[in-house]
């Protein structure tokens, strides 16, 4: 990506954000008498959006062709979807499987997917995962006192 | 009664209990995920069970080390460990990268220890005369401050305005949803209860700065440990030559003067007093240009101003009820339940308590300054810690942190989204500070315009006729044009390249 198309990306995607924003705020009326009402500052600041992304388009076609592209070769697309995906699913099934065993696993398969053959060392990544998460959830659960999702392991 | 508030606070309990404070606060502010804030929460109850004066000095010790502990993270990870020191990264960050990571944290501990006791003389002797100038502060003067501070948002983007703008517009859009000022309507809730209360700043700043890093360093996984190579330090003393001393006692008294004023200002925390000191000592500066490429003079502007906050904030809370920022507010709770009622006339009521408190706080100031620096060595072991290994152990934090602040999964995935928006934002080389920026002064700006037009019965001459937020509006003037022009003529120079 040039820095050009990542100019015109980012406009049109505030554009769009404006727009919508603007859309939404519509039918916000002013409920307490004398008041700006709750509609006035979503409006102004979805106004606002518009034109500096309206600013931001023009001033990129305007612009001279980029020279120096930026180079993509060194992001790894793997490694980011996958760090990705990890996250979310351990996002999504942290309250089901609970703290110990959704952060244990989640420990574990970050671990393999930002190690590199050189330094990927299974066993040691397993016991690191188990007893960090488990003296995390002791030091919630035990010693500050806040709750951890039990999730599937509650009996 | 100050003898007898020596005598409670000159306890083995008391001190043991400051102690204490300090070092878990220096571990919550040093991970990314954990804040002063929460460590402050985290332990508020279990100082109810205390004496006053040992349950607020357990606290004062958890705000002052959180405070303080954020810098580790900053200049070691590159996360602020907490909101305050977030603009402690822009030059610890490369600092570490130059291999002066110790210089860095030595300035850092240093100089928090100073901001911390010119606030804390502050506190003491000054408040009286400040609390009677605030205390005459109406929505109208809170519009002015915010709207000022808003503008930083054009000075922190960058290269790119525009996008700082959008960023920082961005940001203020974010903070609507929910429910609204004054009248409570709901916006951009999309009928989704959770969105009721809208988003929590320490879910932003977790998926903002912690999430997306941890996704990029997937993207550039092949290049993850010889980023992180351990920066070797040396450090005798606290890094800091007498000389350096001298150059830097400038900028050490403007930040901390800055950092007490926006302490005193409710609403506004040690993120945008760090951000703030940080403009000001770039522009004062001789050689700006040199600011975010790691040199000292950036880290003591943050780290003076953001501990300089812990003093002025407690000054509208002790003489007016009023908290500086949140941890002020969660205070504010520990010493209702302890009978103390803060306002004008607590010095008469519960002067010991109010004595405790400034002792409390010289002793945590002390405590951290020593601690902090006598166990930097094994802070800094952090760096041993390979990158692949550390990273997930920080976003289970980070989850924890997130699901802590409010027991409820909503967060959780709010801090994936979060991280998610981030990466787009690092993609396309837009800004993410504004974006924070924008978030916290957004609802105070739209209340305060709203109240005060109100008052005024739609009459927006207010703003300029009352003094205070007259200058106010003339220093944000000012800001701007100066801003605009500077970016100007580093586009000219740019084209002529």
């Amino acid at each position: 990506m040039t820095e050009k198309q990542k100019n015109f990306i980012c406009s049109i995607l505030f554009f769009l954000f404006g727009l919508f924003m603007y859309i939404q705020s519509l039918p916000i009326t002013p409920v307490v008498g004398k008041d700006l009402g709750s509609g006035f500052m979503p409006k102004l600041i979805a106004v606002a959006i518009i034109i500096l992304s309206v600013i931001e388009f023009v001033l990129t076609m305007l612009k001279k062709k980029d020279k120096k592209k930026v180079s993509s070769n060194s992001t790894d697309m793997k490694g980011g979807i996958l760090t990705i995906v990890s996250i979310a699913s351990y996002a999504l099934f942290y309250d089901y499987l609970g703290f110990l065993l959704s952060t244990t696993l989640y420990l574990f398969i970050q671990m393999v997917i930002l190690s590199n053959e050189d330094n990927r060392k299974v066993k040691t990544f397993a016991i690191i995962s188990i007893a960090s998460s488990a003296v995390i959830y002791v030091v919630f659960n035990n010693v500050i006192g806040m709750q951890l999702p039990a999730g599937i392991l509650e009996i | 009664m100050l003898l007898e508030a020596c005598m409670q606070v000159f306890t083995p309990t008391c001190l043991g209990l400051i102690v204490l404070g300090v070092v878990v606060g220096i571990i919550f502010g040093a991970i990314p995920g954990l804040s002063a804030t929460m460590a402050v929460v985290l332990f508020l109850p279990m100082s109810f069970g205390m004496s006053p004066t040992n349950g607020l000095s357990l606290l004062i010790g958890l705000y002052l080390g959180g405070i303080s502990g954020g810098l580790i993270s900053a200049i070691l990870l590159k996360i602020p460990g907490t909101p305050s020191s977030i603009a402690t990264v822009f030059d610890g960050a490369p600092m570490a990268e130059h291999g002066e990571a110790g210089k860095a944290l030595g300035a850092g501990i240093l100089y928090s220890f100073i901001g911390g006791l010119i606030s804390i003389f502050a506190l003491i002797f000054i408040s009286p005369y400040l609390a009677a100038v605030t205390i005459k502060f109406t929505p109208v003067e809170y519009f002015s401050v915010a709207l000022f501070s808003l503008t930083i948002i054009a000075s922190l983007s960058g290269t790119s305005l525009l996008k700082g703008l959008l960023a920082g517009v961005f940001g203020i859009a974010i903070s609507m949803v929910g429910m609204a000022p004054i009248d409570s309507v709901e916006r951009f809730t999309f009928d989704n209860f959770q969105l009721m209360s809208g988003f929590d700043i320490v879910v932003i700043l977790i998926g903002v700065f912690a999430v997306t890093d941890i996704i990029m360093s997937g993207f550039g996984r092949q290049h993850l440990d010889d980023n992180y190579e351990k920066a070797k330090y040396n450090l005798n003393g606290y890094g800091i030559t007498m000389k350096e001393f001298k150059e830097q006692f400038g900028n050490m008294i403007r930040s901390a003067l800055i950092g007490v004023g926006i302490g005193i200002l409710p609403g506004i925390g040690g993120n945008v007093a760090g951000l703030l000191s940080y403009t000001a000592t770039k522009n004062a500066s001789k050689h700006p240009e040199k600011f975010g490429t790691g040199i000292v003079d950036g880290i003591i502007a943050s780290e003076t101003s953001n501990n300089a906050v812990i003093g002025g904030s407690l000054i509208p809370l002790i003489t007016m009820g009023i908290p500086g920022n949140t941890v002020a507010a969660i205070l504010l709770g520990g010493l209702t339940i302890h009978g103390i009622t803060p306002g004008p006339l607590v010095f008469q009521k519960s002067g010991v308590y109010v004595y405790a408190i400034f002792l409390a706080l010289l002793v945590a100031n002390v405590v951290m300054l020593v601690v902090e620096r006598g166990a930097l060595k094994w802070f800094v072991k952090l760096l041993d810690i390979p990158k692949h290994i550390l990273l997930p152990i920080v976003m289970a934090c980070c989850v924890v942190g997130a699901y802590a602040s409010n027991s409820r999964m909503f967060d959780v995935w709010c801090v994936v989204l979060f991280g998610l928006l981030g990466l787009l934002f690092k993609k396309l080389s837009i800004p993410t500070t504004p974006l924070i920026i924008g978030f916290i002064l957004g609802k105070m700006t739209e209340e305060n315009l709203r109240r005060a037009l109100q008052a005024s019965n739609g009459d927006i001459s207010v703003f300029f006729t009352r003094p205070i937020s007259l200058a106010f509006l003339v220093v944000a003037f000012v800001f701007v044009i100066y801003t605009l022009r500077k970016s100007a003529q580093a586009a000219k120079l740019k084209e002529s390249e």
